[in-house]
Formats: structure tokens, C-alpha cells, sequence
């Protein structure tokens, strides 16, 4: 497996740093760490295990359903800046 | 008027601070004691990082432990905060007497912060998500956490800065500074030292911030003392959980 890492400053928002990597094309492994907030804190687990076995593309909805379903707050980032950074990650690479 | 408990300015491990505000939380979310401000400093420094930090891109954890600086991983989000020659303060309060949304109830807690400064003679302002800055320059910054209906709020004051060792041990990324367009890290940060060009104790500190949030929350504070079972359960946190390697390198 290769680890691949971004790290995303937010515009008027948080930095995200994330470690994930790819399998055909879908998230095999994902864990996004900075210094926002979410409340609860555990939610983040929610997140990160929703995006297993999803392609880039569908992160942003995904990231998002997790964050309803989950009733979930999060500051210093929105959902669509997950898939802005892991593009930006697949991109660089 | 509100009355809330006021506890003694505490000199302790980082592990411990932690673990009593989490312990005053519990509390007051069984009930068992009223809302609480509390002051604190760190014997030996430490360097804290938010719930969601990466512990190896956060901290230079050979240079920390080299310098006697403890490591501790909060119980709240934000960044990593090296806390030396400042002093902490932490307030235990229920959602429903702080301001509808969580960036409000940062800027309505923030402002006893803000107060307490002008009364040093420091003008100051809140910048969300969760700062206050002099000049521009941070001074402060506080983290929140909720469980139960119940707001665990701390942040720190920066009484002074030792610059040098405060980047020895907190790794910073290039990428932070992109868009706040600073330079370099001593441009972003200030010291109630460099706005007075004096000392300030972590007492006297305290007395003024105290006083800015019974002006900022509307409440009267009266001293009181940890509860047997707050000491009780802050000890068990502090071995269990933030003086424990699988708590701080979870992430």
C-alpha cells in the first residue's frame, strides 16, 4: 500500500492533513488529522470509515452524508474540501 | 446574579491539567458541582496538541523529550500549543447558557479573554474560528469540547515567548502560512510581555481574566476548591488516559 499525504489549508478555515492511499481506483486507507473541530470528536471516525471503498469523485457527498448521519458539527472545514485536497493529491502525484 | 466556583491557580504536569478539566466536566455534567473557571500553568512545559492532530506532524518528540517537555494529546480539537510562560484558563459551563451556535458561544467566552486584557491595558480583538490577537498578532487561543449538554472551553494567554524553543519542539508546516501571508512565526505571535513591555505574574494575570468573565458571562465568581471525587477521577484520567502513550500517539 502506498501512503499518500496532502495537506489542505482551508481558506478562512483549518488545516487539513491527510494520509490515504488508493486500491483500484477506491480509498483503501484514509486518516484525516489538523487542528479544526468536530463535535463529537469520535464523529471523525464516522467520516474516515465512510470513505472506505469510495472513489475521489464521491468523497464530498460522501464526507457529507457521514456528517448528517452522524448529526455531526464541524468547523474549519466544509466536506467538498476532503475531495478538493484529495484531488489536489492525486494531481501532485 | 449567577454564581460560579473559582478555583486556585494551579501549578501542574500537563497530563494532570488535562485530566482535571475533564474530571470538572464530568462533574458538572453529573451535577455535582456548579459552572467552574480555573487557572492554570505547566510545571514542566508541555506541548498539547488538538484531539484530531497528528502526533508525529505535530511535534519533534525526540527534541520534547530531550528538553523535559511533556507531550499530551487534548481532549479538544485545534492545534498544537506549547505552553511555557503563560498562563491557562478553562470553564466548565451547560450549552444552554452560552450564545445558539458553537462559533457564537467562541466569541461570547472569548470576550472575558478580550476584557480581561484591556484591563492589563492590552487592546485585543476575537478573530474566529477560535484566536484573539494584539496588533494582529496572537496572544491567546482557546479550544472547546461538549459532552452532555456541557462546554469544556480552555486556551492560553501567552504571558511571554521564548520563540526559539517553542519552534524547537512544534513542527510547522509552510503550508499554514500561505494565506496569512506572514513571513515568518515570530511575526504572528505576541506576548502580554511585548505589548508591556513588563513582566505580568500568572496571578495577577488570572485576577484580570477572571474579572473579564464574570463581566463577559454575567456571573460572580466565588472560590471554591476541587470536590474529593473531581481529584479522584482527574487522578485516574491523568494515569488511564493523558499520561498514557496509546491516549497521545492515537493519531
Amino acid at each position: 500500500m502506498v501512503v499518500r499525504h496532502i495537506d489542505h489549508k482551508v481558506s478562512n478555515g483549518k488545516l487539513l492533513r491527510i494520509d490515504w492511499a488508493l486500491d483500484n481506483g477506491k480509498i483503501s486507507y484514509i486518516r484525516i488529522t489538523g487542528d479544526f473541530f468536530i463535535y463529537p470528536e469520535e464523529g471523525i471516525t464516522a467520516i474516515e470509515d465512510a470513505l472506505i471503498g469510495k472513489a475521489v469523485l464521491e468523497s464530498a457527498s460522501v464526507v457529507n452524508d457521514a456528517i448528517n448521519k452522524s448529526n455531526l458539527k464541524v468547523i474549519g472545514f466544509e466536506a467538498s474540501d476532503i475531495q478538493y485536497a484529495l484531488s489536489k493529491s492525486e494531481d501532485i502525484r | 446574579m449567577n454564581e460560579w466556583r473559582l478555583l486556585a491557580i494551579k501549578e501542574d504536569r500537563g497530563a494532570m491539567q488535562m485530566a482535571i478539566d475533564e474530571a470538572i466536566l464530568i462533574a458538572r455534567y453529573k451535577g455535582h458541582v456548579p459552572n467552574t473557571l480555573r487557572f492554570y500553568t505547566w510545571k514542566p512545559a508541555a506541548v498539547t496538541i488538538g484531539y484530531f492532530q497528528s502526533l508525529a506532524l505535530e511535534v519533534d518528540v525526540l527534541n520534547a523529550e530531550n528538553h523535559g517537555i511533556e507531550i499530551v494529546r487534548r481532549y479538544t480539537g485545534g492545534g498544537a500549543v506549547f505552553h511555557d510562560m503563560e498562563i491557562t484558563y478553562s470553564l466548565v459551563m451547560p450549552e444552554s447558557e452560552a450564545p445558539g451556535s458553537i462559533a457564537e458561544s467562541y466569541k461570547a467566552i472569548c470576550k472575558g479573554v478580550v476584557l480581561g486584557l484591556r484591563s492589563l491595558g492590552i487592546v485585543s480583538e476575537f478573530k474566529p474560528i477560535n484566536d484573539i490577537v494584539a496588533r494582529g498578532r496572537k496572544i491567546s487561543g482557546s479550544a472547546q469540547t461538549r459532552r452532555n449538554g456541557i462546554i469544556l472551553q480552555h486556551g492560553t494567554l501567552l504571558l511571554d515567548t521564548d520563540l526559539n524553543k517553542m519552534f524547537s519542539v512544534l513542527k510547522v508546516p509552510d503550508e499554514k502560512f500561505r494565506d496569512k501571508m506572514i513571513r515568518c512565526a515570530a511575526e504572528r505571535v505576541t506576548s502580554v510581555r511585548a505589548e508591556l513591555n513588563r513582566l505580568v505574574s500568572a496571578s495577577d494575570a488570572a485576577e484580570h481574566l477572571a474579572s473579564g468573565f464574570e463581566q463577559a458571562l454575567g456571573m460572580r465568581l466565588l472560590h471554591g476548591e476541587l470536590t474529593e471525587d473531581e481529584f479522584l477521577e482527574a487522578e485516574k484520567l491523568c494515569v488511564d488516559k493523558y499520561a498514557n502513550e496509546k491516549w497521545t500517539g492515537i493519531r
